[in-house]
């Protein structure tokens, strides 16, 4: 296929017209190709020039700092739980309360540290890039 | 003034039969039917966009285009050049979601995206996949990811329960701030639409703030959609790559 779009339709079309037939069933306009390449550099040129010209403005910090402070919350508070709940119920399952929940309740909230230390490392090594 | 929870409510649809499978109720749901008009839109999106496929992309095209480039992007910075083999499923994982925020904002519908047992499962689906995934790249040094390098030994029994927590809690955390926005929006937006009847002529001002909303909801679905969709990369990331 590759090789055929590099020579031009016409000549295509000229040696191999059940081929031509094939490739405009295949819905591969081939015909405007070249025309549509050149108008798309002189669209991205004129977009170059415009964008060059007035700045963008990000104004989006409200929405990123809420966006970072809820996901240290639900981090942190989601390895509390999940350490407490796991700890519940292998005390359950393994009748040896309470001692399993406390132990996994404290390995939960280091958890949540290390969620928020990690989380907070990997911001501070965006920033730096 | 109709109750602002009640659109969470799953019930059975009446023109199909109810199932029964060994003692549960598995009938088919308002929310399987919203997971299944997801399915199908997406699928007609995409139908839509690339029935002509040209060498330049016309409009649709590039619309299908773009968005296919710009999760693959999220897939290789942030999971790396071997998750790139992975990208069909992040893929198909930022649709769904994203349809079943967007499906949820239009009248009369229900948002899956706003229930723990939907969402809570594609997690599941995300770490059970990402375990999978890093096993097979990793061999056993998959179990790395509960004992980091550099730690002494004799504190293998604390940190290996802290990093299973950890690595447990991340799904959880994903589905809890998913649920949490959806829900929240659509809360707000029922009870800011239930003012607009009852203050007469006043409704004006309600309507202006649900109407701006809508607005503020739809780009919230889809960045909620695609904060999914990153830390799936970056725990899919995690997996796979050794530190």
């Amino acid at each position: 296929m590759k090789t055929l779009q590099k020579s031009s339709t016409r000549q295509i079309a000229n040696k191999h017209p059940i081929l031509a037939i094939y490739l405009r069933s295949c819905n591969i306009n081939m015909r405007n190709e070249k025309r549509d390449i050149d108008e798309l550099a002189d669209r991205i040129k004129k977009l170059d020039k415009s964008n060059n010209t007035d700045e963008k403005k990000t104004n989006d910090g409200i929405i990123a700092g809420a966006r970072i402070g809820t996901r240290l919350v639900v981090d942190f508070l989601s390895a509390i739980l999940i350490g407490a709940a796991m700890g519940y119920f292998l005390d359950e399952t393994l009748n040896t309360k309470p001692f399993l929940f406390i132990f996994l309740l404290l390995a939960g909230a280091g958890a949540g540290f290390l969620n928020i230390y990690r989380f907070l490392k990997s911001l501070e090594e965006k920033k730096e890039k | 003034m109709a109750n602002p929870l009640d659109q969470f409510i799953i019930k059975p649809i009446e023109a199909f039969k109810p199932i029964e499978i060994a003692g549960y109720d598995v009938s088919f749901t308002n929310s399987s039917l919203y997971m299944c008009l997801a399915v199908i839109s997406i699928v007609l999106l995409f139908a839509f966009c690339l029935r002509k496929k040209e060498l330049v992309p016309g409009k649709a095209q590039l619309f299908g285009e773009g968005l296919y480039a710009f999760i693959k992007n999220t897939v290789k910075e942030n999971a790396g050049h071997k998750g790139e083999k992975y990208f069909p499923f992040i893929f198909s994982l930022f649709l769904f979601v994203a349809f079943g925020n967007i499906l949820g904002l239009t009248p009369y519908s229900f948002t899956f995206t706003s229930h723990l047992a939907a969402v809570g499962g594609l997690a599941l689906i995300g770490l059970a996949f990402n375990m999978i995934v890093g096993i097979k790249n990793r061999k056993f040094g998959y179990l790395r990811v509960f004992m980091p390098k550099g730690i002494p030994w004799p504190l293998a029994p604390l940190i290996v329960p802290i990093e299973m927590i950890s690595l447990l809690s991340k799904p959880f955390s994903l589905t809890v701030r998913l649920i949490a926005n959806m829900t929240v929006g659509h809360i707000m937006l029922k009870i800011i639409a239930g003012f607009i009847v009852v203050l007469g002529v006043g409704g004006i001002v309600p309507l202006t703030f649900s109407s701006l909303i809508v607005i503020f909801e739809i780009f919230i679905s889809l960045l909620q959609a695609y904060i999914f969709t990153i830390l799936s990369c970056i725990y899919l990331g995690d997996a796979i790559n050794e530190h």
